[in-house]
């Protein structure tokens, strides 16, 4: 077998947050990976495979990152990575309409790497606002290979790949001179740090990490003690050099800004100093009386397209399932009868139904969520929001996890990452199933429609103004129990709030939406089938195994009658709330069923006199108001719950996201039981 | 004349002639670009008056 290898190169993918180094990763891999158009977004490393017709690269796009010295974590991540990984190249993405911001990264990386490419991406929107950037100029000048590129559109990728061919030669010259006083500092640590280093290692990158980050880097580099002890020294040597002044810290990334400014004064032109449409647009959105309203009216706007919009899609997916049943049904004729009921009764309609109700919704939300997002306007958002999670001791970008949790709690908890205050992170991660998700919103609209709203012309519309509304009573109680946390648990100092505003970008709305929706499908098969299917099961087994003359499920909702009638609710309604943990659709079929004693989920919809069977079993509507209030405010879904396990990797905090909400709900729900009776 | 970033007001600019902040926030100011001796400006604020860009 004759096989051509072809050869391999590793190459690093590093720059600022929000400059498109993920669409430079996924146009170079073909990966598919979340891009949003806020900082903060890809925090973790990915690494992928380019394919080219002369060789392949082991890609690796690290964290994005202002600067390598300043030690926070993505920092160390990067910095470690460029130092210590033998790597053929290592490619800058710059952002060409600021670049200036830019190169002090691209400077430091040349710095770290000698192998660096600087990787000027969104020339088209360079292009677009009057920005002319003389690469060539760049070149000569930094001395490294300077490529221009439109990432989105694909432009300027082959001339990428011969920029990393040329820089795997290398360059010997460090790419910036600084201060003669920091230089002199360098100069006194190298001869210790060459000892302590393994061979061939960057030790004058080495010496501007150490002065940098002092004690910190000392701590964390491994070398036997007494050459450590003699690098510690000669660093207090090089700290005492310096007299005061300026930290070491700022002097070097000051001497980065200054060499980055004169390098775009040369080589770069610009035709209007800051683009005033998006500074317009900016202040408008910011406005005292638009920003906020214009945000509830885009949310509802956002909820009226994903009701209407589902509507039919559901209800198609929803026939084809009940065809599908009789044929399927036929085909396990040969199976034991209980088997046969098993799998189609209890497994396939409650995973059919998960995937009916589910999948329209979100295939909708999601998708206009991430054309908002891409457009650049969640930013603005959390900008605008900011003093009032402040005033909770919260962070402003919580909003923007909890308008994820709108379309799935579980996206919303993984989104939390946005927020870099570890304690701000977890008041937002408890907090998020306050808010109710894509799953919840046919429960609350069916129980709104029958007892609160009437059916009728204007049912959409009003279903969308209502939603709204229990939206805000949502968000009041979410910041209310967040002032709670960070009041009790989760106490400290709020951090201070940089946020970058990245700037308004038409999004490429064809890609967005195929990628988000084909995201969001694979997405809900996966749940239905490994959570959806189990539940089936074990709903199943509960309905068709009998406890003396009733099903196990009817025994356990006569149990917990008490209280759920304490909670202004019934035992069904309580036992369909805990059986609706694996998923928060089936909640309402799953009561129905009890109350009309089926061995199987009863379509709500499909119920012509629903009113009747419910007021039949003693509902009114202060139940329907309690059942509201418990749906919005009780357990995360196991969806939910086990992504807050994994991302807070502690057992109590996952204990207390599920508490939180329930004791919220029960103690709204026994006021107003409380209230109903006093009344009543 | 203000004396430091919170204080510029929408559309006043500045030079900065150092960074005093905290610890994290310093870091972030300066790896950002808020160096002795570059320009900055204020361009507005947020709808509920806090924080500012």
């Amino acid at each position: 077998m004759n096989k051509t290898s072809k050869p391999l190169r590793r190459v690093a993918l590093c720059g600022n947050p929000n400059v498109g180094k993920s669409t430079v990763f996924n146009a170079l891999t073909g990966l598919r990976q979340h891009t949003g158009n806020w900082t903060g977004k890809t925090v973790e490393t990915a690494q992928g495979t380019v394919e080219w017709p002369e060789e392949s690269w082991q890609l690796t796009d690290l964290p994005g990152t202002y600067s390598l010295l300043s030690g926070s974590p993505e920092e160390e991540i990067a910095c470690d990575f460029l130092c210590f990984t033998p790597l053929d190249a290592a490619i800058v993405v710059c952002d060409a309409t600021c670049l200036e911001r830019n190169l002090n990264l691209a400077l430091q990386v040349i710095e770290a790497s000698r192998r660096a490419v600087v990787c000027v991406n969104l020339m088209d929107e360079a292009r677009r606002r009057g920005v002319d950037i003389d690469l060539e100029g760049l070149r000569k000048r930094l001395g490294v290979p300077v490529v221009g590129t439109a990432a989105r559109d694909g432009k300027g990728l082959q001339r990428l790949r011969e920029a990393v061919e040329l820089a795997a030669g290398g360059r010997e010259e460090p790419p910036l001179r600084y201060p003669p006083e920091l230089e002199r500092a360098l100069e006194l640590l190298l001869p210790e740090l060459e000892r302590c280093l393994p061979e061939g290692a960057n030790a004058r990158f080495a010496a501007l990490r150490l002065m940098a980050s002092g004690e910190r880097f000392l701590e964390r580099l491994d070398a036997p003690d007494e050459a450590k002890s003699g690098l510690r020294e000669a660093y207090q040597r090089a700290r005492e050099s310096l007299c005061g002044g300026e930290p070491p810290y700022a002097r070097i990334v000051t001497a980065g800004y200054e060499a980055a400014h004169a390098l775009c004064a040369e080589c770069v032109k610009t035709r209007s100093a800051l683009d005033a449409r998006q500074l317009r647009l900016d202040r408008a959105l910011a406005g005292k009386w638009i920003g906020i309203p214009l945000l509830l009216c885009l949310l509802a706007l956002v909820f009226y397209l994903t009701l209407i919009g589902a509507n039919a899609p559901s209800a198609w997916l929803s026939a084809l399932f009940e065809r599908l049943y009789g044929p399927l049904r036929a085909a396990l004729a040969g199976a034991p009868p209980w088997l046969a009921s098993l799998l189609m009764d209890g497994v396939y309609r409650v995973t059919t139904w998960v995937v009916a109700v589910m999948l329209p919704p979100m295939a909708i939300f999601f998708p206009l969520f991430t054309l908002l997002e891409d457009f650049g306007f969640l930013p603005r958002v959390a900008f605008n929001l900011d003093r009032c999670f402040k005033r909770c001791d919260a962070c402003g970008k919580q909003a923007l996890c909890m308008m994820q949790g709108l379309g799935c709690n579980a996206v919303g908890v993984t989104g939390c990452r946005i927020i870099q205050s570890p304690r701000e992170r977890m008041v937002a991660v408890l907090t998020n199933s306050m808010i109710p998700c894509n799953g919840r919103l046919p429960t609350l609209i069916t129980l709104a429609t029958l007892f609160f709203l009437g059916g009728g012309a204007w049912a959409s519309a009003l279903s969308a103004l209502y939603l709204a509304g229990t939206l805000a009573l949502a968000v009041g109680v979410t910041l209310l129990c967040s002032r709670l946390l960070t009041r009790t648990v989760l106490r400290g100092m709020p951090s201070a709030f940089s946020l970058e505003l990245p700037p308004f970008r038409r999004p490429h709305i064809r890609q967005v939406l195929v990628r988000s929706l084909l995201d969001r499908t694979l997405f809900v098969l996966g749940r239905a089938a490994t959570v959806a299917a189990p539940a089936g099961l074990i709903l199943w087994l509960l309905a068709n195994l009998r406890l003396g003359d009733a099903s196990v499920l009817s025994a356990a909702a006569g149990a917990l009658n008490p209280l759920g009638r304490l909670l202004g609710m019934d035992g069904a309604l309580l036992l369909g709330f805990i059986l609706g943990f694996p998923a928060n659709e089936i909640v309402l079929p799953i009561t129905l069923m009890i109350y009309l004693a089926e061995g199987t989920l009863v379509d709500a919809a499909g119920v012509t006199a629903l009113r009747e069977i419910l007021v039949a079993n003693g509902w009114t509507v202060w139940t329907a108001v309690c059942a509201t209030l418990f749906s919005l405010f009780h357990w995360p879904c196991s969806t939910t719950l086990w992504t807050i396990a994994k991302e807070t990797k502690s057992a109590r905090w996952t204990l207390l996201a599920a508490a939180l909400p329930t004791l919220v709900g029960a103690a709204l729900c026994f006021l107003v039981e409380c209230l109903h009776r006093l009344v009543g | 004349m203000a004396e430091t970033l919170q204080e510029l007001r929408p559309g006043q600019s500045g030079r900065v002639t150092g960074v005093s902040a905290r610890r994290a926030m310093g870091q972030r100011l300066t790896e950002l670009g808020f160096t002795r001796g570059s320009e900055v400006r204020c361009l507005y604020a947020a709808a509920l008056g806090d924080p500012r860009a």
